[in-house]
């Protein structure tokens, strides 16, 4: 049968960085001050650690007390919680149990593995990975064995952690030298042994695969130097394990040779040093060499106590039970594998239904909110179109009512031009009838000449009475004119332009808008003031809009002058309202300035002046389209343009500009 | 007795001289007519104390009825004279102006020229 080599798991020097690496020599020196230590006071977690590296100095000389502190270190890493001391813990109770039970030993490593994973903690996984590497190595599990050797040395290399890489690298050259692949097996020794020396770790598993690869080349003499220098270091810092190695490595070397008193002797070094560290494996394979060794001898009897040994050992190692368990364990271990995998994908296939489902029953909330969105912005946009549509018919109607509005304005003054002519036509008639009557001796002066006819007085009466039919006829002339000029203004549709001469509409609207203002307040008396260039262009306008226009203007000036003095009423006797009225030539066209010394306006009323249903006139009293209209009419409708200028408490000037 | 007539309107002078075309043929009545408030309040300096009674119009273009009203109340040299108010707009309010001003009476327009006949020969003075 085949070497079965052990490979280590752990060396004293890849304990936790917490604790000072000791130097190799005085490993047993090491070993009293960490139990010194372990009496001292310390917190729960350095207890757990150095109860872990105590259990790692112990693993190299007794692997049953190794056993008990990495136990005492997995029991108060559970109680109080410490997951990293946990995971630690199973790693060194799993290789001081690799022996005795291999089975038990992988179901820890595996279970440290995943805490590390589950931690985070790349250390401790390389760690595991490590070991659970040995156990298939052990297993002669080629593929297997290499691969977790590989990725241990793979995160090694990441963490930049050199002296665990050394001994990844020794464990590697130790598999290919199991393995057959002796090329490789010297390979990676003497990578690991370079990265040794420059470390100065130790060296002693490194020389004995160096050993190996020499003795199966054949170079007796390199093989058996190597394996005296593993065996010195071994000594040195009393690594039992790497000891029986070494032994073992001559015995077999002198087996080869058919020295077979050194073959024994070096064996039963070996077998010693193998029960001592409760290393079954070694002691195994220091068996089988005597056992040969003795058979060759011609000594059955010894032969046979170490044949019996051999297979107490076998049986231990490989019983059935435990084969079966390991197998079982392995099943176990894929079965939890694939059970996570299929419970895994089982959740994946839960979220999707529960994702489509949801989905779905999302869409579904979309759809009906959708729709409901969809009918509530119908309703809102029937709703918008019906307010839209009042809206459109209330601005009618105030666009109306403001037509109206200036409409009343212009008959008011209207009413009042015709009232005077029409007074005189009938005063005339009257006086003339009085006339009539003292001519035809009706009401004949008692005091007069008698019957006798008065010629001189009948002139008098006849004269009287052309000049009243003259008068008469004259005022009712201006009766006509006044009731024209109202059909005019009043005739709706399309306006007509004309060329006209701006001071007569300027002249014509002031009057009337005087008119209309003194029909409504009698108690302002402006000063007005016109100053109208002669000989200005004729303009082309649409008289009746121009018209209105400037009584607006007139109207507002007015207006602004009445607020003023009905303000200023009490303590202002040196107030006079004055309203100016001036044009003239600018280039390109004509101006109309009308200035009134009234309110004026400040900046912010100033600026929505010539906004639609703005206006600072009590509710009722303007629609706030008079001025809207104007611009309207003056800018779109005539090209011109109308400004306004003006100072809070000095008064207000409108500008009005058409082009010629 | 002398009456001053003051309207913007000028046909009212040959209104109110045919009106009263008896009572100025018998020398009765006496009629001077001013179409401004400044000219009436002009011709009223150059002969104070002639004019007894002074009819006006409250809407004039420039200086007011009632603003004549005030001069003539003001400047003491000139006797008491009576004024009478015409106005198109016959409302409380410039009726109460007019009289505060020291009117004596006040007239709408149109004028009624038989109740102007009656209150002038029931005038005090007279």
């Amino acid at each position: 049968m085949g070497l079965l080599l052990a490979v280590p798991g752990r060396a004293a020097h890849a304990a936790p960085p917490a604790l000072a690496t000791p130097p190799p020599a005085v490993s047993h020196v090491v070993l009293d001050s960490l139990r010194q230590l372990l009496r001292l006071p310390q917190t729960n977690y350095d207890r757990v650690l150095l109860l872990c590296q105590v259990s790692d100095q112990l693993w190299t000389q007794r692997t049953d007390s190794a056993a008990v502190y990495a136990q005492r270190a997995l029991v108060l890493a559970r109680r109080v919680g410490y997951r990293h001391g946990e995971g630690e813990a199973l790693n060194r109770l799993g290789a001081a149990l690799r022996e005795s039970n291999l089975a038990h030993s992988l179901e820890l490593f595996q279970q440290s593995l995943r805490i590390a994973r589950a931690t985070r903690d790349q250390a401790l996984t390389a760690q595991n990975l490590r070991s659970i590497g040995i156990i298939y190595v052990y297993l002669r599990d080629r593929r297997q064995g290499l691969s977790y050797y590989f990725q241990a040395l793979k995160i090694g290399e990441q963490l930049r952690d050199e002296r665990r890489v050394v001994i990844e690298l020794s464990n590697i050259g130790l598999a290919y030298d199991v393995f057959g692949q002796l090329d490789s097996a010297q390979l990676y020794q003497t990578r690991a042994l370079a990265l040794a020396r420059r470390l100065h770790t130790p060296t002693n598993y490194i020389l004995y695969g160096l050993g190996n690869a020499a003795r199966r080349r054949g170079e007796v003499a390199l093989a058996r130097r190597y394996y005296r220098q593993s065996v010195a270091e071994s000594k040195k810092v009393g690594h039992l394990r790497s000891l029986n190695f070494a032994y073992v490595g001559l015995a077999e070397l002198y087996q080869q040779l058919g020295r077979l008193d050194s073959s024994i002797y070096y064996a039963r070094l070996g077998c010693q040093a193998g029960r001592t560290n409760g290393f079954l494996r070694g002691v195994l394979n220091a068996s089988t060499l005597l056992t040969k060794d003795f058979k060759r001898r011609g000594q059955p009897d010894s032969a046979l106590k170490y044949q019996s040994l051999v297979l107490v050992m076998k049986d231990t190692l490989f019983g059935q039970e435990k084969v079966m368990r390991l197998q079982n364990l392995n099943y176990r271990e894929q079965q939890r594998a694939q059970q996570a995998a299929a419970a895994q994908a089982a959740l994946r296939a839960r979220y999707r239904t529960l994702a489509l489902v949801g989905g779905l029953l999302g869409l579904l909330v979309l759809a009906v909110i959708l729709a409901r969105h969809g009918r509530q912005q119908e309703r809102a946009r029937r709703a918008l179109e019906a307010s839209l549509a009042e809206l459109k018919t209330a601005q009618d109607q105030l666009v109306q009512r403001e037509k109206m509005a200036f409409l009343g304005e212009l008959t008011a003054g209207i009413a009042h031009e015709l009232q005077n002519p029409l007074n005189f036509v009938k005063n005339f008639a009257e006086v003339s009838t009085g006339l009539v009557d003292e001519i035809t001796g009706e009401q004949r002066d008692p005091t007069g000449p008698g019957p006798a006819r008065n010629t001189a007085l009948e002139a008098e009466i006849l004269t009287g009475l052309k000049q009243n039919l003259l008068q008469i006829s004259q005022h009712g002339q201006r009766a006509t004119s006044i009731i024209k000029g109202m059909l005019e203004h009043s005739r709706t549709g399309t306006g007509q332009r004309e060329p006209i001469t701006l001071n007569t509409l300027v002249s014509d609207s002031l009057r009337l808008a005087q008119q209309g203002l003194r029909t409504k307040d009698q108690a302002v008396e402006v000063q007005v003031t016109t100053a109208l260039a002669p000989g200005l262009p004729a303009v082309s306008v649409v008289p009746l809009d121009m018209g209105r226009v400037l009584i607006n203007l007139f109207t507002n000036a007015f207006y602004a002058l009445q607020q003023r003095q009905r303000q200023l009423s009490a303590a202002a006797a040196d107030y006079r309202p004055e309203l100016t009225v001036s044009t003239r030539a600018v280039p390109g066209g004509v101006e109309v300035r009308i200035r009134d010394n009234g309110m004026g306006m400040p900046a912010e009323v100033q600026a929505r002046v010539f906004q639609p249903f703005f206006t600072t006139k009590p509710v009722g009293e303007g629609t706030g389209l008079g001025l809207s209209l104007s611009h309207d009419i003056v800018t779109t409708g005539h090209g011109g343009t109308l400004r306004v200028e003006s100072r809070e408490g000095e008064g207000t000037e409108f500008i009005l500009t058409l082009p010629a | 007795m002398q009456i001053l007539v003051v309207d913007d309107e000028t046909d009212v002078r040959d209104l109110f001289q045919q009106r009263f075309r008896r009572e100025i043929r018998s020398g009765e009545l006496s009629f001077n007519f001013a179409f401004s408030g400044e000219e009436a309040l002009a011709y009223l300096r150059a002969r104070p104390s002639e004019v007894l009674l002074i009819l006006s119009d409250i809407n004039m273009p420039g200086m007011s009825g009632l603003e004549l009203l005030g001069h003539v109340q003001q400047e003491g040299h000139m006797p008491p004279t009576t004024m009478m108010m015409i106005t198109a707009y016959g409302d409380d309010n410039s009726r109460q102006q007019a009289l505060s001003l020291g009117a004596t009476d006040f007239l709408t327009k149109p004028l009624d020229f038989a109740v102007l006949r009656q209150k002038l020969q029931e005038l005090p003075l007279h």
